[in-house]
C-alpha cells in the first residue's frame, strides 16, 4: 500500500457513494486480495471470482465500514468470509480438502527425511491457519489487524500463525521445525 | 529459518500474484456492480408497478362512482391531478436520492 492517507480519503469518499473513490480502492486491493485468495483457494479462476464478490460486497456494505478499523482489514476480512461460504457450499469438494490435508499431515508426522514443498504443507494447513499464516507472514498485516479480518481472537490468531510457522519451517527442512 | 519461511512465502505469493494494475479485473468487478444496481432497480421497479395495477385495479369503481359524483366540478378535478403530479415528483425524487 503506497499512501494511508490516501487509501482513507478513498474509504471516505466511497461511503459516501463515490463509485470514482471505490473504483481506485479496487486498483489498489486487487493485487493482494487476490494472491491472498489464490493461495487460500489454490485456483486462480475461483479466488478471483471470489473477489470480485468481495468487492461488490464491500461496495454495498460501505455504509456499515468503520473508518476506524482500517481498509485493508475489512476487505480481507470480508474475502475470508465469502471463502468460508464458499466452502461450505462445496461439500465434496470440503471433504476432499479435510482428506488430503490429513494425508499431507501424516506425512509431516512421519518425518520421513523428504522435504515438503512449502506449497503443498501450505496447502495441507487447515483453513484458518493457513490465512493467519498468509496474512501475517506474506501479507505484512500485523496480528491485531489480522486477527480483526479473520474475526478471531489475538490469542488464537498467534497460536496459528505459531503452528504454521512451525509446520512451513518443517517443510523446509528445518530440524528445530 | 524464520526468515526463510516468510520469503519463501513472500515468493510463492508473488509468483502468484496478478499483476499490480489490471483494469480488465477492475472492469470485470465495476460491471458486476453495475449489474447488481440494474437488477434490482428492475425488480423494485417491476413490484411498484405490480402493486400499483393491484392498487388501481382495486380502487377502479369507488375512482368511477367519485369521477362520477364530481359532476363536471373542475376545481375538484384540477386539485386531485395536481396531487397526482406532486406524488409522482415526490417518488421521481425520492427514487434519485
Amino acid at each position: 500500500m503506497n499512501d494511508p492517507g490516501a487509501e482513507q480519503a478513498w474509504a471516505h469518499a466511497a461511503r459516501a457513494g463515490s463509485a470514482e473513490a471505490f473504483s481506485r480502492l479496487v486498483a489498489l486491493h486487487q493485487q493482494g486480495l487476490r494472491a491472498f485468495l489464490r493461495r487460500l483457494c489454490g485456483s486462480h479462476a475461483e479466488a478471483d471470482d471470489i473477489a470480485q464478490e468481495t468487492f461488490v460486497f464491500a461496495w454495498e456494505a460501505m455504509a456499515r465500514f468503520d473508518a476506524g478499523r482500517g481498509f485493508r482489514a475489512w476487505l480481507f476480512g470480508i474475502g475470508w468470509r465469502k471463502f468460508r461460504e464458499r466452502r461450505r457450499s462445496w461439500l465434496r469438494r470440503l471433504r476432499r480438502e479435510q482428506q488430503a490435508g490429513e494425508m499431507a499431515g501424516a506425512v509431516v508426522a512421519a518425518d520421513t527425511g523428504a522435504r515438503l514443498d512449502i506449497a503443498a504443507a501450505l496447502d495441507a494447513l487447515p483453513p484458518e491457519q493457513r490465512a493467519a499464516a498468509l496474512l501475517c507472514l506474506a501479507c505484512e498485516f500485523t496480528h491485531a489487524e489480522a486477527a480483526r479480518a479473520l474475526e478471531i481472537p489475538l490469542g488464537t490468531l498467534k497460536s496459528h500463525v505459531a503452528r504454521a510457522r512451525e509446520r512451513l519451517q518443517h517443510a523446509l527442512g528445518d530440524p528445530d521445525g | 529459518m524464520v526468515e526463510a519461511v516468510e520469503s519463501e512465502l513472500r515468493r510463492r505469493m508473488a509468483a502468484d500474484a496478478p499483476p499490480a494494475r489490471d483494469l480488465s479485473f477492475e472492469l470485470a468487478v465495476m460491471a458486476r456492480i453495475e449489474r447488481r444496481h440494474f437488477r434490482r432497480a428492475v425488480a423494485g421497479n417491476a413490484a411498484v408497478a405490480a402493486l400499483a395495477a393491484l392498487v388501481l385495479f382495486m380502487a377502479a369503481p369507488p375512482l368511477a362512482q367519485a369521477a362520477e359524483s364530481l359532476n363536471g366540478n373542475l376545481i375538484a378535478t384540477l386539485v386531485a391531478v395536481g396531487l397526482g403530479i406532486l406524488a409522482m415528483q415526490w417518488a421521481l425524487q425520492r427514487e434519485e436520492a
